[in-house]
């Protein structure tokens, strides 16, 4: 789309083609990225955060729970057993009757026990060297065993207490069991009545006593399952709702960036146009010279024709000398447009177009058009050496032309005195330079650090705008090339403009 | 007219020049050109013009040069500018170094003539101005020296004006 005159950005605000234009794209992934790091990262860590400590104190919740429930079952326990120790206890109030135990008493007093708790399951007597003196229960072959090395005969023998309760243990009779015994010395001779009491009915009967009354651990219920499934329903809606969030601001932002971006180029274009504007300023005295100067031809030769034929002057004009001085006139003409036509061309303003063109061609254009009559008066030389290898390149001829134009007025302002320049071209692989070195006045360091910035110029007030090489920096860049320059005073300066062979 | 205006014209522009040239003639100037500012100066060297019409963007020495130096070197020539850039920064300077008129192309004719005859006559003034004034020294000269000196010595004092004057 070749466009000239100005692109109103109103209208290029109004019809914005958001979804087809690869820039707005890029603008858009880049939006969404940057959202995604910044919000999505961190609620999902904080998410994660919050699972893991949600975990943990409902793990510390289940552990306490626990805790009460296994103190309050050992407390249950220690009633429970209380209270068979009470039942064990009250079988000996006549201790006497220890001394020589009988079975069938046992089987009574077993019976009597077994009345109070089925937890009872035998009963027997010792005497103090842990043989057994009589039984009765389900397992009478353990009358032949030797209880005296046990740990609870052991330790209620030795000890100062007279009863002992043991923790469920295997002991003799392989089955797990609890063993409840009293001490009793009866005329000094040392007896022990020992019970064993079957933990799984201590169970039963704890279970019967928690299920009236401790409370209900939730684990058992599904009430944490359903907690944590209902966090990561959350969760997912939670990232879900984010996202949605995330996707219509990333849009938002993108569509900002990319009318930003549109007005920046829309900027640039601007300014590259008014450079161009004002290096044709600086080059209107010389193109007024131009044109003045053939028109100077026509009025004269036309005044001369008018003179031939004036019968005051009395001269004898030939068709032959008429015609050679009408062909002047015409000559004079057709240069005077050439020149405004050249202007023009170099005014005209469009958008950024690639087209294949010989950057040969594009200098000599303008050294043999704008800048002949600057080259002449400044008594310039100018010197091409153009490397054969490099033909047509694909780039924007406007843009490089406008380039090419600023070095080459640059360089020849520079000679004031006359001098050499030097248009030099290199294809390097994929690249290619062009040169425009002069043998002028050259640049200080100083000036040479502050060349390519705006509005620095080392030309008189009113002759330069310092835009020039600034603006020609920025074309070149745009254009994927580099703009150098090398320069000692005194002795001259080297441009060098870097492009891609194809753009 | 009697005498000829004797002028030169000094430009690059050939068509230009020729035709101007030839019209200036038919209306009875001595016209003489130049291609450039050390042609000119070479043809000025024995003051054989009275007026100069110069370019002033041109090849080799410029226009404002060669007015600098045509001024210094013959005093009662006439310069005009007539160039086709003309500004009026450029106007003021060249009328600093001494330049009669300034012009620009393409100039109608009537005021060129205008211009140069104003110029001729000018040149006249200036000249006899001077002439006036040298004969007024010699006068007062001998006025003096007839007051103090013998009549040998008022012989040789006019001796001594007569030589200076050459």
């Amino acid at each position: 789309m070749a466009v000239t005159g100005r692109v109103d950005p109103r209208a290029a605000r109004a019809r914005p083609e958001w979804g087809r234009d690869a820039a707005y794209r890029a603008l858009l992934r880049h939006a969404l990225l940057r959202l995604v790091f910044l919000y999505f990262i961190p609620l999902l860590l904080l998410t994660v955060f919050f699972h893991v400590q949600y975990r943990l104190v409902v793990r510390d919740a289940e552990r306490r729970h626990l805790q009460a429930l296994a103190e309050h079952q050992a407390a249950m326990l220690d009633i429970f057993l209380g209270d068979r120790l009470l039942n064990l206890t009250g079988l000996t109030d006549d201790p006497g009757a220890l001394l020589q135990p009988d079975r069938a008493d046992l089987e009574h007093n077993l019976a009597q026990l077994r009345r109070a708790s089925e937890a009872f399951i035998d009963l027997a007597v010792f005497d103090g060297e842990g043989r057994v003196l009589a039984y009765a229960g389900p397992l009478p072959e353990l009358q032949e065993r030797r209880y005296d090395q046990e740990a609870w005969f052991v330790r209620l023998r030795e000890g100062e207490s007279s009863h002992v309760i043991t923790d469920i243990y295997p002991g003799f009779r392989s089955q797990p069991h609890y063993t409840m015994a009293v001490k009793l010395e009866p005329a000094g001779t040392v007896r022990v009545l020992r019970a064993v009491i079957s933990p799984e009915i201590t169970a039963a009967h704890l279970a019967a006593i928690e299920a009236a009354g401790a409370p209900p651990h939730p684990a058992r219920q599904g009430v944490l399952a359903g907690i944590a499934t209902s966090l990561w329903l959350t969760t997912v809606a939670f990232c879900l709702l984010g996202g949605l969030v995330i996707g219509l601001q990333a849009r938002w932002v993108a569509r900002q960036q990319f009318a930003a971006l549109q007005k920046e180029q829309e900027l640039t274009r601007q300014l590259i146009h008014a450079a161009r504007l004002a290096t044709v300023g600086e080059l209107s005295a010389g193109l007024a010279h131009e044109v003045n100067n053939p028109l100077a031809v026509v009025a004269e030769k036309a005044g001369l024709i008018r003179d031939l034929l004036d019968p005051r002057f009395g001269r004898e004009a030939t068709p032959a000398q008429i015609n050679g001085h009408l062909e002047a006139i015409e000559a004079a003409a057709y240069r005077a447009t050439g020149i405004t036509r050249r202007l023009l061309g170099f005014v005209r303003r469009g958008e950024v177009r690639l087209v294949e063109r010989d950057p040969h061609a594009l200098a000599d254009e303008i050294l043999e058009g704008i800048l002949k009559s600057a080259l002449e008066h400044a008594g310039v030389t100018v010197v091409r050496d153009y490397d054969p290898q490099l033909g047509a390149v694909v780039t924007d001829p406007d843009q490089l032309r406008q380039v090419l134009l600023n070095l080459l007025k640059n360089a020849i302002d520079a000679m004031t005195g006359g001098g050499v320049l030097t248009v030099r071209t290199r294809r390097d692989g994929e690249r290619f330079a062009l040169e425009v070195a002069d043998t002028g006045v050259g640049m200080t360091a100083e000036q040479l650090e502050r060349v390519f910035l705006p509005f620095f110029t080392t030309k008189e007030p009113g002759k330069g705008t310092g835009l020039g090489l600034s603006v020609s920096y920025g074309i070149v860049e745009g254009l994927g090339g580099r703009l150098a320059v090398a320069s000692s005073p005194g002795r001259g300066s080297t441009f060098t403009v870097e492009l891609p062979l194809r753009r | 007219m009697d005498e000829p205006i004797r002028l030169l014209i000094v430009d690059d522009e050939e068509p230009f020049v020729a035709a101007l040239q030839e019209r200036l003639a038919l209306r009875g100037f001595a016209v003489a050109t130049a291609g450039g500012g050390a042609e000119a100066l070479a043809l000025c060297a024995d003051d054989r013009f009275d007026l100069a019409l110069v370019d002033l963007k041109m090849p080799g020495m410029d226009g404002q040069e060669l007015l600098t130096r045509l001024k210094a070197a013959h005093e009662f020539l006439e310069v005009i500018i007539l160039t086709a850039h003309g500004t009026l920064g450029s106007a003021v300077e060249c009328a600093k170094l001494g330049a009669f008129g300034y012009l620009a192309k393409p100039c109608e004719m009537d005021q060129l003539l205008e211009v140069l005859r104003d110029a001729y006559a000018q040149r006249l003034r200036r000249k006899f101005a001077a002439l006036e004034q040298t004969q007024q020294r010699r006068l007062q000269a001998l006025m003096d020296a007839a007051a103090h000196e013998s009549p040998l010595g008022i012989l040789r004092r006019m001796r001594e004006l007569d030589d200076g004057r050459r």
